[in-house]
């Protein structure tokens, strides 16, 4: 069967095994756990400051009740973001180009940051509809789009980060045929092509890293409203 | 789009939260940090060169 330019994102399977179990339980292998040493390694070291610096720095704003979601948060940076940049390497099924796995990790996580507000402080959480100042004639109104949009963020946290990531791998599997189509006829335009995937390349590097912290940036922003 | 495909969506989403609660947390939490945060505004030390190895 003549493969379209969407089959490198169905969830591959080999002998019936589905190959994703191997993406996403083996990368792990590339963030080794700390030992009790108290000299650890360049590898052991970098990644510790970068774990430590940006859980500081993504709680700064939370009070002290959402901090407890700290090991959660930086488990999941840590999670989407090797998933994110392993997948940029050829041949390398990215897991985070399917929309069950964001959405699988976007909605009960924005449904527990609900839940917990709800629970905790009802009023404070429901005042959420309804913006300060809003104009009597229009308080029905709005609460109904605010309810819309709270009801969106799941769905629109788990589909931006599918988007970005299956438009990105498109983009690059496109140019790079382009690239080798025109290589015999072109050789110029192949060459300004080929530019053009080493920088549409290394803007794909960064989309994976900002993607990844968006995610995790959004889930801290709807914790900071409920907790 | 093959994503939209619900057919392994279940599978999927057992098996990340199921490495994503079993296997990173203990990776995450078992960096320590010797040091308490200092305030800032302290004169960085000189640091003197050191000749074991790195690991």
């Amino acid at each position: 069967m003549t493969l379209s330019l969407f089959d490198q994102f169905s969830s591959p399977s080999f002998l019936g095994i589905p190959m994703i179990l191997m993406a996403l339980a083996l990368p792990w292998l590339l963030i080794p756990t700390p030992t009790s040493r108290w000299l650890s390694n360049r590898v052991v070291s970098l990644q510790g400051w970068f774990i430590a610096r940006f859980t500081n720095q993504l709680f700064l704003p939370l009070n002290v009740g959402g901090h407890k979601w700290a090991p959660l948060l930086a488990s999941l940076m840590m999670f989407l973001l090797t998933l994110n940049m392993l997948g940029l390497m050829p041949y390398i099924f990215t897991p985070t180009t399917q929309l069950s796995l964001n959405l699988g990790l976007a909605v009960p996580l924005w449904l527990a940051t609900v839940l917990i507000g709800m629970r905790n402080q009802p009023t404070h959480a429901l005042g959420h509809f309804l913006p300060e100042g809003t104009p009597t004639a229009l308080i029905p109104i709005l609460i109904i789009i605010e309810t819309i949009s709270l009801f969106i963020r799941p769905l629109a946290l788990g589909v931006r980060l599918t988007a970005n990531l299956t438009a990105g791998h498109l983009l690059i599997h496109l140019i790079s045929s382009a690239v080798f189509v025109l290589m015999p006829m072109m050789p110029a335009v192949a060459i300004l092509t080929a530019v053009l995937l080493l920088l549409l390349t290394m803007l794909e590097v960064a989309v994976a890293m900002i993607q990844a912290y968006v995610f995790i940036l959004l889930l801290s922003l709807y914790l900071q409203e409920n907790v | 789009m093959p994503q939209l495909n619900p057919a392994p969506w279940f599978m999927i989403f057992m098996f990340t939260w199921a490495i994503f609660l079993t296997i990173l947390p203990p990776k995450v939490m078992a960096h320590t940090f010797p040091n308490e945060p200092s305030p800032q505004g302290m004169t960085t030390p000189k640091t003197a060169p050191w000749n074991w190895p790195w690991h």
